[in-house]
């Protein structure tokens, strides 16, 4: 939308927070309304004069690849087409000759049709000459995207290992439980194969939660964990020594971070 | 936030978007440049560096294989751990905890290419292991 706003005043106005400054009685272009400026023009000072909706371009015809803009082109980080509901790549999907302010539509896989609509996002109620100097664009910030950005599906693709707290030695053996997490720290219900390994004077076997795929009751056990991504496993060693557990991908196994292993001192 | 976060197109994000804390669970192994051969061993280094090739300090466990004929071990003093397999062809390593670097020392008589490969194993993080090094004995 684009709206030429007046200043009613014959003196200069400055609505602010939103970096108008009108010379006296003069206009200005935005591409809205904010709240700054809905109470200028309910106190009368600035007016509307009128109003169109340059953000919109209707195809002519079928194959249209040319269209000419209906506003200055302020550049691929201040302006975003979209097109039957998809945001479009500058460079990829379309460029736009800045001398000429044509665009034109590059991405041959996708026709354009006669009255498809492209539509362009742009940055905010703005003045649309300043548009370059005010607001700075460009996307997702240099080491800003964080595992919370990403959504739980994604995430729960990169699988880590843990341990919780070993139960405390009976009987020769200890039992343990490995638990998947996400990369954000949360427990991962899901069942994924692993590769246990650990001091072969010692053994494994698979408990309630998970099952043994081979290897049950060895040093050396290929496993899956339960649908709450839970392994028990007790390990049995006659000694006093520190058995350690090592957890590794294998045939079947997600991508996975196994970097933390299990301790289990026996006395 | 301006209108250019909210619609950032799809396919764009590139690694530099990524937080450090993110990026840094993709682990990369790197070569150094080897060094001359001298007594019939050359050593190189191994770092462990993020996506972005910036030096990780990170402890990763890796396994090492090289061509027939060579032996492997940690150059005296060097930094790392050598797990299992010290003087063998096949080697468990860790990389040292202070520089995320292995120092590697390999021996080979006779007058061949020895290429070392570097995998995950057991305990290992997420860590690419595509590239090799070529040491070239005379």
């Amino acid at each position: 939308m684009s709206i030429v706003v007046q200043n009613t005043l014959a003196t200069w106005l400055d609505v602010p927070g939103v970096g108008l400054v009108f010379p006296p009685l003069g206009s200005l272009t935005v591409d809205g309304i904010t709240p700054e400026l809905a109470a200028a023009i309910q106190a009368g000072k600035v007016t509307v004069t009128s109003q169109s909706d340059s953000n919109k371009i209707i195809a002519a015809s079928n194959g249209q690849t040319v269209f000419a803009l209906p506003f200055p082109w302020p550049g691929p980080d201040h302006a975003h087409l979209v097109v039957a509901g998809l945001v479009r790549t500058y460079g990829v999907d379309f460029t736009v000759d800045a001398e000429t302010n044509e665009l034109t539509w590059i991405n041959g896989g996708v026709t354009i049709l006669e009255n498809d609509i492209l539509t362009f996002l742009k940055t905010g109620s703005y003045p649309e000459n300043l548009l370059g100097n005010q607001v700075v664009g460009g996307g997702i910030a240099d080491g800003a995207l964080t595992f919370a950005k990403l959504n739980a599906a994604l995430l729960a693709k990169f699988v880590v290992v843990s341990f919780e707290t070993p139960d405390v030695e009976a009987g020769n053996e200890i039992a343990v439980q490995m638990r998947l997490k996400d990369l954000a720290g949360d427990y991962l219900a899901a069942e994924h194969v692993v590769r246990v390994t650990c001091d072969d004077r010692a053994t494994m076997t698979v408990g309630v939660s998970g099952s043994a795929l081979a290897g049950d009751g060895t040093s050396d056990l290929i496993a899956k964990t339960s649908a709450l991504g839970k392994l028990d496993l007790t390990v049995a060693f006659v000694g006093a020594a520190t058995i350690s557990l090592a957890v590794g991908a294998t045939q079947l196994s997600p991508m996975l971070d196994c970097a933390v292993g299990a301790d289990l001192v026996f006395a | 936030m301006g209108i250019a976060d909210a619609v950032k197109p799809v396919k764009e994000v590139v690694l530099t978007e990524l937080a450090t804390a993110f990026l840094d669970n993709f682990h990369v192994v790197s070569w150094g440049t080897p060094g001359a051969e001298a007594a019939d061993k050359i050593e190189v280094t191994l770092q462990i560096k993020n996506p972005l090739e910036d030096d990780l300090v990170c402890v990763e466990r890796l396994r090492l294989t090289c061509s027939a004929g060579g032996t492997m071990s940690l150059v005296a003093a060097g930094n790392g751990v050598v797990l299992d397999g010290d003087g063998t062809d096949d080697m468990i390593i860790e990389t040292d905890a202070v520089t995320g670097s292995f120092d590697l020392e390999v021996s080979n008589v006779a007058a061949t290419t020895i290429t070392v490969v570097a995998g995950v194993t057991q305990g290992s993080g997420v860590c690419a292991c595509d590239l090799t090094v070529d040491l070239v004995f005379a």
